[in-house]
């Protein structure tokens, strides 16, 4: 069967008690980046950072650079009074030299900018169709599905992301239920994540978009299914 | 006569310095008398001795270390010893700071508390929208209704990764280094060494 987007022409499909079956995914992608912290959670972070640190004790590394502190600071003190004559010696590697290393190490290492980067990836998509018309991948339930499960598989095949993208268990966590010239429908939705390495395969084929929370009151046009997508892709 | 002999014995024999006296104290009991050992048993005995310890070592070399109870972990005696020269020497925050904090840590506890409020609404509106879903299925096909309730044993397994800080670096910026990667992480062996002269070859 061909793949039916919810609203489009429908295909013969599996009728119960008068209403068509069918079946629509949730495809979620996780946050690529972290989000930014707001004001109050980096004042927080910055609290919490300063009170572990008043709270810790000293490390066997700190502990060194005090013993090796004094010792230079007693040294000098008595070169100065005449008493012994301090030599460096180049061989010997101090946790001051130690520390100054690391220092220019992560000086060498440069991230990549996070402000290039498209804002969108740090707030969880939800994978719907590029057609203005319609909105989530959906098709019926036609005999030959012997589950729900089994008909979300023969969709997400039918979509290409059957390697990419993971069922979250048997059960719909979702109903949306509408008439389609006159025909009840109820459409059960499922949950899916895309694992996939790269998650702008799935744009590749130009008729899936990743729509993040933010955007989806333009894409999805029915109020109803609106308000549960939003409830459904709510991230924690 | 009688008293002669009497007399005879206090003068010359009973309380003279030279003829009476104490020997030194002593602390211990006389030693034993030494037994004569069999050399021919003493080895088997040490043998034995081994052969039990060997077998101990093997055993629990089989079986792997295990790990100690969480309880029964006292920590490390170098950093308790240690624990008094390990104070960090900061200034006391001063009044004003110590207020700030106190506001801080009650504006983030509002907010956690609203933020734990919100989820838990969320998720009770998620399961009601489920519970409703499946009781829609089951009103319309009992037979779907009990596949939909089957455990998901794919889901075991499943394991996810991310959020990144940064996007990874292009591979004109960065170019990750190829090889082969070595595991150098210590693990000790524990080798009971025992003494030549305890072991002596098998009895024919």
């Amino acid at each position: 069967a061909a793949l039916w987007r919810s609203g489009s022409a429908a295909t013969p499909g599996l009728t119960r008690s008068g209403r068509l079956l069918s079946v629509g995914l949730l495809i979620q992608r996780k946050a690529v980046l972290t989000p930014d912290l707001t004001e109050l959670e980096t004042r927080a972070s910055d609290l919490f950072t300063r009170l572990d640190f008043e709270r810790s004790r000293l490390s066997d590394f700190e502990l060194r650079d005090r013993a090796e502190s004094e010792a230079a600071k007693r040294s000098l003190s008595a070169a100065a009074e005449g008493k012994v004559q301090v030599a460096r010696d180049g061989a010997v590697i101090t946790a001051k030299d130690l520390m100054q290393r690391w220092a220019a190490e992560q000086q060498a290492v440069t991230l990549a900018s996070r402000e290039a980067a498209d804002p969108s990836l740090k707030r969880p998509a939800v994978l719907l169709s590029t057609d203005a018309d319609l909105c989530l991948p959906c098709c019926p339930v036609v005999d030959g599905d012997a589950s729900l499960r089994a008909a979300c598989d023969r969709l997400l095949e039918l979509m290409g992301l059957t390697a990419s993208c993971r069922l979250l268990g048997n059960a719909p966590v979702g109903l949306h239920t509408y008439k389609y010239k006159k025909s009840p429908v109820s459409l059960f939705l499922h949950r899916a994540i895309f694992t996939g390495a790269d998650w702008r395969s799935a744009e590749a084929s130009g008729s899936w978009k990743w729509v993040d929370a933010d955007s989806l009151p333009g894409r999805v046009p029915d109020r109803r299914l609106l308000k549960k997508l939003r409830l459904l892709a709510a991230e924690f | 006569m009688l008293t002669a002999s009497i007399r005879h014995i206090f003068n010359y024999a009973s309380f003279g310095s030279r003829n009476f006296h104490l020997s030194v104290v002593l602390p211990a009991e006389p030693l034993k008398k030494k037994k004569r050992v069999d050399p021919q048993v003493e080895l088997e005995r040490i043998r034995k001795k081994t052969r039990r310890i060997e077998k101990e070592i093997k055993r629990l070399e089989q079986r792997g270390r295990y790990l100690k109870p969480l309880d029964e972990i006292e920590g490390e005696r170098h950093f308790i010893k240690t624990l008094d020269s390990r104070e960090r020497k900061l200034p006391a925050p001063s009044e004003t700071e110590v207020e700030q904090r106190a506001l801080l840590m009650k504006e983030w506890t509002r907010f956690k508390w609203r933020q734990l409020d919100t989820e838990c609404q969320l998720l009770a509106n998620q399961r009601r929208e489920l519970y409703r879903a499946m009781q829609h299925l089951r009103m319309l096909d009992p037979s779907l209704f009990e596949l939909a309730t089957q455990p998901d044993e794919s889901l075991l397994g499943l394991s996810l990764s991310g959020p990144l800080y940064t996007l990874p670096q292009s591979a004109e910026v960065f170019d990750a280094v190829d090889g082969d990667y070595r595991d150098v992480t210590p693990t000790y062996r524990y080798t009971f060494e025992v003494d030549k002269k305890m072991t002596f070859g098998k009895k024919k």
